[in-house]
C-alpha cells in the first residue's frame, strides 16, 4: 500500500496480544507528549473493534482515554469538545485502496468522523482484508454496501498545504500525523488474507 | 441568460502593466506554476493508470454535460430523498438572498467557508457581508487574501503572489486587532500554526458552513469535495447548517463516473494521485447520530452556463478547475491571475469568462492573453479545445465589429495584397520603396498602424534587394544561373 | 534548396505562393485568411509533378505554417463551405496538397537516409528552439535535434524548452509588452546554455527572437536549420562562420 509514500505511518500486526502492542507503539509515535500533561485520546473505532482491549494498549497511567463503545451516543456538544481537545483520535475504516494509498471512513451509527479530523493525530485500525487494489474498487465497495452514509471521507495522507510560497506544510487544519495499524493474518469473520 | 461575474474596473492596459511592473509577482507565480506543471508531468510518468483514467474521466464529464437537465432532476430527487433541500438558482442575487434568509430563520451570524471558485464568481462574500453576516474563508491561501482584501491569483494557490514576510505582517495585524499573540516568526510552520489556531475557533463557533462542490453524483445524490487541508470537512461537519453552492456543470451521472474522474483534480492539478481529503456528503445528520449538520442545503447555480449547452463551446462546462492549463500557459506565467480582471484566469478563464458573461465582457481576454502555443490543450485532462475556442471567439468578435476600423482595414489590405501573386509583387515594390523611411542601420525599426507594435521592442531585416521569388523567376529565364548555391536565403 | 538538391531531390518552387494566412486566421480575420489559403493551395497544386506520386513531397520551411495547412485548414474549409463563392473542388485540392506536405526537418529526417554520424560530437553547441506548433501540433519536435547531431554538433536544450517564445503571429504586434517579456525569458534560457548559435525550424520564432536580439544590440547568431545544414554540407561549421551567416540582417551573396 502506498500510504507511507504519502507521509503516513504504518504498522502491521497479527491479531491477538501483539495488536495491543502495535497500537501502543503507534500511539507513542503519533503523539507528541507535553511535559506534565497526560495526552487525551478519543477512542472510537466502531463496533467492528469492540473485542480489542484498548485498556491494554493505552494504559490508564499514560493516557486519558475517552472511549465511545456503543451504549448510546453522547451529547453531540460533549463529543465535539472531547474531539476538539484530544491529542489522538482512533477510528476504524471502511476500506483502503492500495494504488492511491487511501483509507476510507464512513459516518454510521456507532462510528463518527470527528476523531479523524479535530485532533492533531489520527490512528486508523484496518484489517488487511479491507485493502482493495484500486480506488475504483474501494468506491465500488462503498456503493455495494447499501445506502450512502450521510458523510464519508477518503484520506490520503496527512492534512497539508502549499499555500505559503509553495512550501509543503503538514497539519494545517486536519491531523498532521496519521497512522494505520493493519491487522494481518486470519480473522474469524473475513476468511483470511 | 448571461451570467454576472465580478470585474476589475481597471482597463486591460493598466492591469497588464501593473502585473508586468511587479517582478516579485511574476517570479512567484512563475515558480508556483512551474512546480505544479512539473509535478503533474511526474505524476503521470510514474502512474501508468493515469492515461486511461484521463480518458475515462473526460468521457464521464462529457456524457454528463450532454444530458445535463435530466441528471439535474435526478440529482435533486435523490438528494431530497436523502434529506437535503435542493434549490435551483439563477445567479448571484438568488444565491445570496437564499442564504441571507436562511441565516435570518436560523438566527445565524457567523459563516465559515471552504474554497470555492463559484462563490468567488458570485461575489458571495461581499453580498453576505453587506447583509450583516460575518464570513470567514478557511483555506489557508483564501484566508490570507481575505485578510488582505484581494482576489485569488492562482486557482489552486490563491495567495501565490504574496511572500512569507507579507503574510506574517497581515497575521500580526490580525492578531493585534483580536488582542491575541501573533505568529512567532515568518517561517511557514509558525504561520500555518497561527492560522490553524485562529481558524479552529471560528470553525467551532460558526453557525453556517458554505462549501462549493467538485462533483455531484446524480445516481446517489452525493456532493463530493476534494481538499488537501481538511478545511472542507470542518466546514461541512461542524456548523449546524451546511450550504453547498455548486455550478450545474458539476453533476455526474453515476457512481462509476465519479470513480473515473475523482483523481483528476489532484493528478492534473498538483501531481498527487488523490487529494489528502475526499469528502462525500449525501445528506444531513441521521436522526440520533452524533455528528454532521442538522440541515443540508444544495444550491445549483446557472450563472450563464445553460446557454452553452449543446453549442460549440459546451466542452468548457467539463472543466474541473484543476489549474493545469494555468500552470503551462506562458502568458499566465508572465502576468498572473489578477490581470485577467475577473474570477477565472489562465486559458480557461480567458475563454470562459466572455462565454459566461457575454462577448463584450472583458473583450480583451480572448485577444490579448493567448499566443496560441497549444500548451493548454495538451495539459487539459478534459481535452477542452481551448486554442480553437480562442480563435473562434476572436472571429466572433471581429464579425461583430468589436475592432477598431483601422485594424480591420489593415487586415483587409494585407489580406488582399497577399492573396494573389500579382498583388504580392505590387506589395513588394511598394514596401521596398516605403521601407527606406523606416530604417536605421540597415534594420527596419518602424511600421504603420498596429504593425508598429513589433518595432517598439524588436527590429526586422529589410526586404532583400532580390527576394527568393524574384531570384527564382530570373533563374527560370537564364540557364546560366541554374546553380542553386547562389540562391538568396 | 541547395541542401535538397545535394540530397538528390529535384526542386521546384511554386512561385505564386505568398503566405498560409495563419496570422489572419488566428486573429479571427477568416475572410482574409481564406483568400491567402486559396492562393497557397492553388500555387502548391500547380507545382510540376515529375516522377511517381510517392516521390513527390512539398517541403515547408516553417513548422507553424505546415501545421496551419495540415491541422487548421480543415477548420477553415469547413467555415468557407458556408460562405459565398465556395467551390466544391477545394476539399479535393486541399487533400492533394496536404497529403504530400512535410516540414523541412521531417523531410530531412524521414525522406532521406541520414549520413553516418561523425566519430565524436563537436564541442560546438547549438541552442535549439522548437516552435510550439512543431512540438504540439505536428508532434515533430525531435527531428531537428537528430539532424543537428548528424552534423556532428552538440544540441543544447534550454530550460523550460516547451514554453512559447511569445511570437504568436500578430500577437507580437498587438501585445508587444507580453510578447517581448516572453522573448526575453526565452532568450535568457537559450543563452544560458552557452551555445554558439540559436537554431530553429520556424522563421516566425527566429524573426521575433532575432529581432529582439538585434534591438538589444546583442550579436548572437540566429540560423534556420536549413542554413545550418547548408553550412555542414559545405564543411564549415566553425563558430566564426556561424556568426557570419547568422547575422540578423543577412548580407546578399
Ligand atoms: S480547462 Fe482543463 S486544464 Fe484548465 S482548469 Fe479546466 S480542466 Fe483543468
Amino acid at each position: 500500500m502506498r500510504w507511507e509514500a504519502l507521509g503516513g505511518h504504518y504498522w502491521e500486526s497479527e491479531p491477538g496480544a501483539g495488536l495491543a502492542q502495535a497500537v501502543a507503539a503507534a500511539a507513542d509515535r503519533l503523539v507528541e507528549r507535553a511535559p506534565e500533561r497526560m495526552p487525551s485520546v478519543l477512542w472510537w473505532p466502531g463496533p467492528a473493534w469492540a473485542a480489542l482491549a484498548w485498556k491494554a494498549a493505552l494504559p490508564a497511567g499514560r493516557w486519558a482515554v475517552t472511549p465511545v463503545t456503543g451504549g448510546g451516543p453522547m451529547e453531540p456538544g460533549a463529543l465535539r469538545s472531547v474531539a476538539a481537545s484530544a491529542a489522538l483520535g482512533v477510528t476504524g475504516a471502511a476500506w483502503a485502496a492500495a494504488d492511491t494509498g487511501s483509507v476510507a471512513l464512513a459516518s454510521e451509527p456507532g462510528q463518527g468522523l470527528w476523531p479523524s479530523l479535530l485532533p492533531p493525530s489520527h490512528l486508523i485500525l484496518l484489517r488487511a482484508a479491507q485493502v482493495v487494489p484500486t480506488l475504483a474498487d474501494g468506491l465500488r465497495v462503498m456503493r455495494s454496501e447499501g445506502g450512502m452514509p450521510p458523510m464519508a471521507k477518503i484520506i490520503s495522507g496527512p492534512s497539508s498545504t502549499a499555500d505559503i510560497e509553495g512550501q509543503l506544510w503538514v497539519g494545517v487544519h486536519g491531523p498532521g500525523r496519521v497512522g494505520v495499524v493493519v491487522v494481518t493474518g486470519p480473522m474469524p469473520d473475513d476468511g483470511g488474507r | 441568460m448571461a451570467g454576472s461575474l465580478p470585474r476589475d474596473p481597471a482597463p486591460w492596459a493598466v492591469r497588464r502593466d501593473r502585473a508586468l511592473a511587479n517582478p516579485r509577482l511574476r517570479a512567484n507565480i512563475g515558480r508556483v506554476a512551474r512546480r505544479l506543471a512539473g509535478a503533474r508531468q511526474q505524476a503521470y510518468a510514474s502512474y501508468p493508470a493515469g492515461r486511461a483514467l484521463r480518458v475515462a474521466g473526460r468521457d464521464a464529464k462529457r456524457r454528463a454535460v450532454a444530458h445535463l437537465e435530466p441528471l439535474l432532476d435526478q440529482l435533486r430527487d435523490q438528494l431530497s430523498a436523502n434529506g437535503a433541500r435542493v434549490i435551483f438558482a439563477e445567479g448571484p442575487k438568488e444565491v445570496a438572498d437564499y442564504i441571507v434568509s436562511l441565516a435570518a430563520r436560523r438566527g445565524a451570524q457567523r459563516v465559515v467557508k471552504s474554497k470555492s471558485m463559484l462563490t468567488e464568481e458570485l461575489d458571495l462574500n461581499r453580498r453576505l457581508a453587506a447583509a450583516g453576516l460575518t464570513v470567514r474563508e478557511t483555506d489557508l491561501g483564501e484566508y490570507i487574501i481575505q485578510l488582505l482584501d484581494e482576489r485569488p491569483s492562482h486557482i489552486l494557490a490563491p495567495a501565490a503572489h504574496r511572500n512569507r514576510q507579507e503574510i506574517a505582517a497581515i497575521f500580526q495585524d490580525t492578531a493585534d486587532r483580536a488582542g491575541v499573540p501573533g505568529p512567532t516568526s515568518d517561517e511557514v510552520g509558525p504561520l500555518a500554526a497561527f492560522a490553524r489556531a485562529r481558524l479552529r475557533e471560528e470553525f467551532l463557533a460558526a453557525d453556517i458552513g458554505i462549501t462549493g462542490a467538485n462533483f455531484l453524483v446524480a445516481e446517489t445524490g452525493t456532493v463530493v469535495l476534494v481538499t488537501n487541508e481538511g478545511n472542507a470537512d470542518m466546514v461541512a461537519s461542524l456548523p449546524p447548517v451546511h450550504v453547498v453552492v455548486a455550478g450545474i456543470d458539476k453533476v455526474l451521472d453515476t457512481w462509476e463516473d465519479l470513480a473515473a474522474v475523482i483523481q483528476q483534480p489532484a493528478l492534473s492539478g498538483v501531481g498527487q494521485r488523490l487529494s489528502a481529503y475526499t469528502t462525500l456528503i449525501s445528506g444531513p445528520r441521521a436522526p440520533g447520530a452524533e455528528e454532521g449538520p442538522e440541515e443540508l442545503h444544495v444550491l445549483l447555480v446557472d450563472n450563464g452556463r445553460r446557454p452553452l449547452l449543446g453549442g460549440p463551446y459546451a466542452d468548457v462546462l467539463t472543466c474541473i478547475r484543476c489549474g493545469a492549463c494555468y500552470n503551462v500557459c506562458p502568458v499566465y506565467r508572465q502576468v498572473g491571475g489578477h490581470a485577467y480582471g475577473s474570477t477565472y484566469a489562465g486559458p480557461i478563464g480567458a475563454v470562459e469568462t466572455p462565454l459566461l458573461a457575454g462577448l463584450n465582457f472583458l473583450p480583451e481576454l480572448p485577444k490579448s492573453l493567448c499566443t496560441l502555443c497549444n500548451a493548454c490543450v495538451d495539459a487539459c485532462p478534459m481535452d477542452i479545445a481551448l486554442p480553437d475556442h480562442f480563435i473562434t471567439l476572436r472571429r466572433q468578435q471581429v464579425d461583430e465589429r468589436g475592432e477598431p476600423s483601422t485594424t480591420r482595414l489593415t487586415y483587409r489590405t494585407w489580406g488582399r495584397l497577399w492573396s494573389s501573386p500579382r498583388q504580392y509583387q505590387r506589395f513588394l515594390a511598394w514596401a521596398r520603396r516605403g521601407q527606406r523611411f523606416m530604417m536605421r542601420q540597415g534594420r527596419l525599426v518602424r511600421a504603420p498602424g498596429f504593425l508598429g507594435g513589433w518595432f517598439e521592442t524588436r527590429d526586422m531585416p529589410p526586404i532583400a534587394a532580390e527576394t527568393f521569388h524574384e531570384w527564382w523567376a530570373r533563374r527560370a529565364s537564364s540557364p546560366a544561373l541554374s546553380r542553386s548555391d547562389e540562391a538568396p536565403s | 534548396m541547395a541542401v535538397m538538391e545535394r540530397r538528390g531531390a529535384r526542386v521546384a518552387f511554386a512561385a505564386g505562393q505568398t503566405c498560409c494566412g495563419q496570422f489572419a486566421y488566428n486573429a479571427g480575420h477568416w475572410p482574409e485568411a481564406w483568400g491567402m489559403a486559396k492562393n497557397l493551395l492553388e500555387a502548391l497544386d500547380t507545382l510540376p509533378q515529375p516522377g511517381p506520386e510517392a516521390a513527390r513531397t512539398t517541403v515547408g520551411l516553417s513548422g507553424s505554417c505546415v501545421a496551419m495547412v495540415r491541422e487548421e485548414y480543415p477548420k477553415l474549409l469547413d467555415w468557407a463551405a458556408d460562405q459565398p463563392g465556395w467551390d466544391t473542388s477545394w476539399p479535393v485540392r486541399y487533400a492533394r496538397v496536404a497529403g504530400r506536405l512535410l516540414e523541412f526537418s521531417q523531410w530531412l529526417g524521414r525522406a532521406v537516409p541520414a549520413p553516418p554520424p561523425p566519430e565524436a560530437a563537436s564541442p560546438t553547441r547549438i541552442a535549439l528552439h522548437t516552435g510550439c506548433h512543431m512540438r504540439r501540433v505536428l508532434e515533430a519536435g525531435g527531428e531537428a535535434a537528430r539532424v543537428i547531431e548528424t552534423l556532428g554538433l552538440t544540441v543544447a536544450i534550454p530550460e523550460d524548452e516547451d514554453q512559447c517564445c511569445g511570437f504568436g503571429g500578430t500577437y507580437a504586434m498587438t501585445e508587444p509588452k507580453i510578447s517581448t517579456a516572453l522573448a526575453d525569458a526565452k532568450l535568457a534560457a537559450l543563452q544560458a546554455t552557452g551555445a554558439e548559435a540559436l537554431v530553429s525550424c520556424d522563421w516566425g520564432c527566429l524573426l521575433h527572437l532575432g529581432g529582439r536580439l538585434s534591438r538589444r544590440g546583442a550579436a548572437w547568431p540566429v540560423l534556420h536549420l536549413a542554413e545550418l545544414v547548408d553550412l555542414g554540407d559545405r564543411g564549415d561549421l566553425s563558430p566564426a562562420r556561424l556568426a557570419q551567416v547568422g547575422q540578423f540582417v543577412r548580407e546578399d551573396p
